[in-house]
């Protein structure tokens, strides 16, 4: 399946493939056993998305958003968020320089490469405006002046979806800013064996050092805006888009942003692949990370339970796949 | 198709083939009961043997399943040929028309001794050839149905067929061994395809490979689950066989089970049932030739066997008499003089001496009037009112005498002059049927119009019905457009098509109308003369006539069917135009055997055979057209099912569209073989659709991948990557797959997919559909 034939503005997948293989093996050592969830952040980070983390504390949220943030030789920040964080904490503020008699502006914790925002939801809405503001444009303007965001440019945020005392849940329309939730999950027996043991002594996270610089990622992000769509898919992703606007258990469906973000990110789940063009197979991969958090189930749906994540795949399985003919 | 890999053994599929012919000669196995001598079976091993050899050779050398059954067709052919049409061939090898008239005699010879003779039959050039003949004929059609289409279940259809006629033309069962042979080599045949099915899969390794522990694929499980369900056929065969009633063993002619009225016929006793229905239809229908009663008379002229009479017409059939033991007269008893019998009648008493009697008690058949009775063992009584003997325990022999007129003898004048006298019957003789009372008497008047004497208007009434009337003798009845189903009568004078119960119902009726008493009667034709000069009567010789009282006769019998199955008319019933209707006694019961249908075989002389074919020519071309038609009728589906199929690669120019095109070919044709179509599924789905739909090996499999895989890249890769050798490749793997699939789905599928494909269906409706948007 991976034969290649040679194209002329053929991309360099197999570097692709090794940045995203050493990425996911260096993330890989500190977190057991969630070879999807740490898959898919990779993907994430290649399409140019953002991501959410949702789950319940103590799996691991943290963790693979810093494993993933030190796998790059890169800036890294990280922001606790507590109800009094201010907008200017994160963008960063003008200060009056009394020898330079200047404002001079003072970088926020966005400034860096990768951001981890931690418990996203306990920040006071306006906090969390400023931050969506700067993942959308990948820039900060403060007093009238712009100052673009470092490349390549990854927030991860986590979010605990209990103890929801005091805290502002992101609102679904926000939600669409980011490109993919995942959940952690527990993880098996066998990982949390081997993950008590190897985790007895010393944070694994000390022991890895980064495998990529940012520039690399920067690099791969480039070539993978190359890969070739064929008309075809196009057609799929619109009707999948269309397919969960008039489904029966969703209230509301998929955004045109989503599918533009369906898109990038089968994009670079092909790339992963060393795959210079895009198969259904890969939007379907990408389908429910990207869709699940972006669609409101029915008061129907949440009454039976019905995850999001399986209405998804029942969208999925049901739109047929166009031949591109 | 890669056949190479496997060894000559496998690709003959020769074991398949032993076991194939072994069962067609398991199925004239019962034969050797039928024919005396076993002159044929030599031939029969030979033919069949040479069949399946020619089959196994030609797959051996991988031809084409049509051309294996022509092989084996034409090496028949040329052994039967050899066999027993040597000396008419042309220098030794061309058949001439000697051969074609050589096979007419043969035929025709075996008809004529599967008519005469009861089994064991003695085994003539005839009916050997006819035996080896269709033998072939069963061994081809078993040999290319189960081993060459590898559809052992349908070879099962000529098997039975074979058996049914090897079986079905005795009167007594066969031995179960001769089921069983047949039932367990048929067996045998469907486990070798499951086995040889389960082997193909490509799960069929894994079991070797996985060391025993997969327990969950592997043609050993399926092999143990064959050996059950084979072994449950089995013992439910055994225990059918033991619990189902048993029906007396009926022929081929018979239409077997088929048809109701067989079914209660005695096969080799020559019982007969119309003593309890009055109605001997289902005995006429009899063809067993066992004698039901032998006799010897010393009368000139043989009178009909009375058995029993009935007065009562109910419903639209004569109702059995009910007896009353009061009213009969004791064993011993003088039997009383004929009722009626004026004086100045000249009659003469005939001896009647009954050899064997298989008459079921409490019936028997003797000439009426009788004077007197002398059994041997059993006893009887005498009921009076219609003069039958009611017979107790068996009467093997029997002695009687009986009065019968005359011969040549003039009746004195003024019989029938009186009307009879109403006082001394009973009203039941008289009774009309209320339902076709009507067209009885209108009828009536017509024929008898202003005659008064009851003998002349008897006459009258006879010749109607025997001569006049324009009435066919038939068993089947016409079906009638005016009268209703519970007015045979009517339905009979209007159709004028009937057997003796409806002739002899008509005259009873007809004659009440007129006022003279009438009864029917029911007993046998006289029967055949032996050469030892007794004469036979079988159950086909039932027979029914009208009794009519006549002043001064008494009761008396007359014949208003016409036709072989009949008796003559009596003397004094005859008119001058039935005169030359006198057949002497003697010449009559040639006649009165049922003749079986005359074989299609003409005979050797004149005309020839050849002169036969030109009289055929018309019918034959008329025949030939239609087949042609139905050959071009035929033709359309599959025709247009190819075009359907190929639609997209004929319409394709870029190689994107030659793969599109090569797909839409694999998912049409591959629908035609029964898989299911294909959802509307990325290509990776597409192909595990069909690995699930599917059984392939490893080869298929490779094929099926490639072709998913070269059209993924062509739908979903950057333009202009695909090159002339993968379009080519494409083309080859879809063949491989196609193939593929063929091989292992049964003989059903195959021939459905090549005759009525549904792409052919499919492109019809899209051809309708494209005329209609028109």
């Amino acid at each position: 399946m991976s034969t290649l034939s040679p194209s002329p503005e053929a991309v360099d997948l197999d570097a692709v493939k090794s940045v995203a293989g050493s990425v996911h093996r260096a993330i890989a050592t500190v977190i057991e056993g969630k070879d999807e969830a740490v898959a898919t952040a990779v993907t994430v980070l290649l399409a140019e998305g953002h991501l959410l983390v949702e789950d319940v504390p103590g799996v691991g949220k943290t963790m693979l958003a810093k494993a993933l943030a030190r796998a790059i030789d890169c800036r890294v920040s990280r922001v606790q968020f507590t109800p009094d964080l201010l907008p200017s904490d994160i963008t960063g503020v003008s200060v009056y320089n009394q020898d330079t008699r200047a404002f001079e502006f003072r970088r926020g914790a966005i400034f860096a490469n990768v951001v981890v925002g931690d418990e996203i939801n306990r920040a006071s809405p306006k906090t969390q405006s400023a931050l969506l503001e700067s993942m959308e444009e990948r820039q900060v303007t403060v007093d009238g002046q712009t100052y673009p965001l470092p490349r390549p440019f990854l927030v991860m945020a986590t979010q605990n979806p209990i103890e929801m005392e005091g805290t502002y849940p992101l609102p679904e329309a926000q939600r669409d800013r980011f490109m993919a939730r995942i959940s952690m999950g527990y993880p098996n027996a066998a990982s949390e064996m081997a993950m008590l043991e190897s985790h007895g002594g010393v944070s694994p996270l000390d022991d890895l050092s980064p495998v990529t610089t940012a520039a690399d990622v920067q690099q791969q992000i480039e070539n993978i805006r190359g890969l070739h769509i064929a008309p075809a898919l196009r057609q799929y992703v619109v009707e999948l888009m269309a397919a969960s606007r008039a489904h029966r258990l969703l209230r509301l469906g998929a955004s045109p942003r989503a599918g533009l973000q369906l898109l990038r990110a089968a994009r670079a789940h092909a790339a992963l692949a060393a795959r210079d063009h895009v198969l259904p197979e890969d939007v379907q991969a990408m389908a429910v990370p990207l869709l699940a958090h972006r669609v409101l189930p029915t008061g129907e749906a949440s009454l039976a339970h019905r995850a999001t994540a399986d209405i998804v795949r029942d969208l999925v399985e049901r739109t047929t796949v166009p031949s591109g003919r | 198709m890669r056949m190479d890999d496997r060894g000559w053994w496998e690709r003959g599929l020769w074991a398949e083939g032993l076991v194939a012919a072994l069962a067609t000669l398991s199925v004239a196995w019962p034969l050797t009961d039928l024919l005396r001598e076993e002159n044929w079976v030599a031939p029969a091993v030979t033919m069949v043997v040479l069949v399946a050899l020619t089959g196994a050779v030609l797959r051996t050398v991988d031809a084409p399943p049509t051309l294996v059954a022509l092989g084996q067709l034409a090496v028949g052919l040329a052994g039967l040929t050899v066999l027993y049409l040597r000396d008419t061939l042309w220098r030794g090898f061309l058949p001439t028309e000697e051969s074609l008239e050589r096979i007419a005699t043969l035929l025709q010879q075996a008809g004529a001794v599967l008519q005469t003779y009861a089994a064991p039959a003695p085994t003539t050039q005839g009916v050997s050839f006819l035996v080896v003949a269709v033998l072939t004929l069963t061994a081809v059609s078993v040999d290319s149905m189960g081993v060459t289409g590898r559809a052992p279940a349908s070879a099962g259809i000529p098997l039975v067929a074979g058996f049914l006629i090897s079986v079905s033309n005795t009167g007594q069962a066969m031995e179960p061994w001769y089921f069983g042979a047949v039932l367990v080599l048929w067996l045998v045949m469907l486990a070798q395809q499951g086995n040889r099915l389960t082997l193909a899969w490509p799960s069929a390794g894994r079991r070797e490979s996985h060391g025993g522990d997969d327990v969950s694929a592997g043609p050993r499980t399926y092999r143990g689950l064959a050996q059950g369900v084979g072994a449950l056929t089995l013992v439910g065969a055994v225990l059918g066989a033991a619990f189902l009633p048993h029906l007396p063993p009926t022929f081929l002619g018979d239409g077997l089970a088929r048809n109701p009225d067989a079914r209660d016929v005695g096969g080799d006793t020559g019982e007969v049932s119309f003593t309890e229905t009055m109605d001997p239809a289902q005995d006429l229908r009899n063809t067993s030739q066992a004698p039901v009663l032998t006799y010897r008379t010393n009368a000139v002229s043989v009178q009909p066997l009375r058995v029993t009479a009935t007065e009562r017409f109910e419903d639209g059939r004569w109702v059995a008499p009910e007896r009353l033991t009061s009213s009969l007269l004791p064993q011993g008893a003088p039997l009383p003089d004929p009722a009626g019998l004026g004086e100045g009648v000249p009659v003469s008493e005939s001896q009647f001496q009954v050899l064997d009697n298989q008459l079921e008690p409490p019936h028997l058949a003797a000439p009426s009037p009788l004077t007197s009775l002398q059994l041997q063992g059993g006893s009887y009584r005498f009921d009076p009112t219609d003069t039958t003997v009611v017979l107790q325990g068996q009467a093997p022999r029997y002695d009687a005498t009986y009065l019968t007129l005359e011969s040549g003898a003039e009746l004195p004048d003024g019989i029938g002059g009186q009307p009879a006298p109403a006082s001394e019957f009973d009203e039941d003789v008289l009774a009309l049927d209320p339902v076709s009372e009507d067209r009885i008497g209108e009828l009536a008047e017509q024929i008898v119009g202003g005659e008064d004497n009851a003998l002349r208007a008897a006459v009258l009434i006879q010749s109607h019905l025997r001569t006049d009337g324009g009435y066919e003798y038939s068993l089947e009845l016409a079906p009638s457009a005016e009268a209703s189903a519970d007015d045979p009568i009517g339905g009979f004078l209007e159709t004028r098509q009937g057997y003796c119960v409806q002739f002899a119902t008509a005259m009873v009726m007809m004659a009440r109308h007129e006022g003279i008493p009438a009864r029917m009667a029911v007993g046998f034709l006289p029967g055949t003369t032996q050469e030892d000069g007794s004469r036979r009567v079988i159950a086909s010789d039932a027979h029914t006539w009208p009794e009519l009282w006549i002043d001064g006769l008494g009761w008396t019998r007359f014949e208003p069917t016409p036709g072989i199955r009949a008796g003559t008319p009596p003397a004094y019933a005859r008119s001058t135009d039935d005169a030359d209707a006198d057949q002497s006694s003697s010449t009559v019961p040639q006649e009165l055997t049922p003749t079986p249908e005359p074989t299609a075989a003409p005979a050797p002389t004149d005309p020839t055979f050849l002169d036969r074919l030109g009289d055929l020519l018309p019918t034959v071309l008329r025949a030939v057209l239609a087949l042609l038609l139905l050959a071009a009728v035929m033709t359309v589906l599959p025709l247009v099912g190819r075009r359907h199929r190929e639609a997209g690669l004929r319409s394709a120019s870029t190689p994107a569209e030659r793969i599109e095109g090569q797909w839409q070919l694999l998912t049409r044709t591959l629908t035609d073989l029964g898989v299911d179509e294909p959802p509307a599924r990325s290509p990776r789905e597409l192909r595990q659709h069909y690995t699930r739909g599917t059984t392939m090996d490893d080869g298929g499999q490779q094929a099926l991948g490639r072709a998913t895989a070269t059209l993924e890249r062509s739908r979903y890769a950057p333009p202009a990557v695909l090159t002339d050798d993968e379009v080519q490749q494409m083309g080859e793997d879809v063949r491989t797959v196609v193939d593929e699939v063929r091989h292992t789905s049964d003989w059903n599928q195959r021939a459905g997919a090549a005759l009525v494909p549904s792409s052919g269906v499919a492109g019809v409706r899209e051809a309708v559909r494209r005329i209609l948007r028109r």
